[in-house]
């Protein structure tokens, strides 16, 4: 009988130790985390040029940039660069359009950075030479609110708000520069 | 002693049971990843064909390229749509493009849908609409793609890594030429 119960005791415990182990990184995955929230966008938004004789109309791109955001391990605030990058010399002619912006998110809910609201600021630079004749630069400063949504091991993420991009004589007819945009972004979010 | 016993008894049923549990689970989670989405930098040599006299070739190379959202699939043979668009109701007129392609992808013998060499093989189209204010012009181009790549995991996720050509053929009728690129994709994995 002591064999018994000395056999069901081992038994018990060799079967206690796998769930024990798995509580244990379940645990410890959450705190430990991913290091960067990565995600692309479709952005839909109504664009008003300060050209003269140009109209205000609808843009609708995707995908617009890449978000590289970098998740802290505590704390309601989370920096997040941006970028798109596009270059060809094809024709014999040499366009170029980078745009590196970096932006602050705040978290607003409980989720933290996983899920919930947020608010988001922040500034960027439009370094471009659209015509492959003349470059040119400007200033974007944007703020919005967001939300992102669980979806798998990733998340749905929707942002609206406004852009505000400075003046530039070669930039603005290549509706680089020169605009105000209100609108929205919806796209998915990554963690890694 | 008896009621030891089953006391004993039901123990270890208690303790085996989480244990059980979680195996099913992670059963299930071993065939949970449906998606495979993923963004990439490209960079490409451009030779333009059909009627072009000079400055014919080119070089390119941006991020993000197309949003990739590959379905996952039990055999060696997986579907993987991209796709890229672009619209504008700017100005008087509009400019629309959008280039949808669907990729279908083979693993190679030893590789799985998370690492190892793969090929690949897709048909796109490259639509695009434009107005000037009166009445809008369309034009679609037919182009075809194949190339070799490989995926090298990254804790989660993976560095995905393409080698590929693409022809697009020439439309006589809204006097497009044919293209050829020859080129390199490098991006990053994620699975859903």
């Amino acid at each position: 009988m002591r064999k018994l119960f000395g056999g069901m005791v081992m038994a018990a415990v060799a079967l206690s130790l796998p769930a024990t182990a798995i509580a244990q990184r379940r645990a410890a995955a959450p705190m430990g985390g991913a290091k960067h929230e990565i995600g692309v966008d479709l952005s839909a938004a109504y664009v008003s040029p300060n050209t003269t004789g140009v109209d205000g109309g609808i843009a609708i791109i995707t995908p617009v940039d890449v978000r590289f955001g970098i998740v802290p391990r505590s704390g309601k605030i989370m920096w997040e660069p941006r970028f798109s990058f596009n270059f060809n010399t094809v024709g014999g002619q040499t366009r170029y359009a980078l745009t590196p912006q970096l932006n602050l998110l705040y978290a607003n809910s409980t989720g933290g950075h996983r899920r919930g609201m947020f608010f988001a600021g922040g500034a960027g630079l439009v370094l471009a030479d659209p015509s492959g004749t003349a470059s040119g630069t400007a200033v974007k400063l944007e703020a919005g609110v967001g939300w992102r949504k669980p979806y798998g091991s990733g998340a749905w993420r929707y942002e609206v708000g406004f852009q505000w991009v400075s003046s530039n004589d070669n930039l603005a007819p290549f509706l680089l520069a020169d605009y105000i945009a209100i609108g929205g972004r919806i796209g998915i979010s990554l963690w890694h | 002693m008896r009621k030891v016993t089953s006391t004993l008894v039901a123990a270890v049923a208690l303790v085996a049971l989480p244990h059980l549990a979680l195996a099913q689970r992670a059963r299930s989670a071993a065939s949970g990843p449906k998606n495979e989405i993923g963004i990439d930098l490209g960079a490409a040599y451009s030779h333009i064909g059909s009627g072009c006299a000079a400055d014919c070739g080119g070089f390119g190379f941006g991020t993000p390229v197309d949003i990739r959202w590959g379905f996952l699939s039990h055999g060696q043979l997986s579907f993987e749509p991209r796709f890229a668009l672009n619209y504008s109701s700017l100005f008087p007129g509009h400019e629309l493009s959008f280039n949808p392609d669907l990729n279908v992808i083979y693993r190679m013998k030893k590789s799985t849908a998370r690492r190892g060499m793969y090929l690949t093989g897709g048909l796109g189209l490259a639509i695009a609409n434009i107005s000037n204010g009166g009445p809008s012009t369309s034009a679609t181009q037919l182009s075809l793609n194949a190339g070799v790549g490989k995926r090298i995991p990254m804790e989660s996720n993976a560095w995905r890594i393409e080698g590929f050509l693409r022809y697009n053929l020439e439309n006589s009728g809204k006097g497009i030429p044919s293209r050829f690129d020859i080129g390199a994709r490098l991006g990053m994995s994620f699975w859903r």
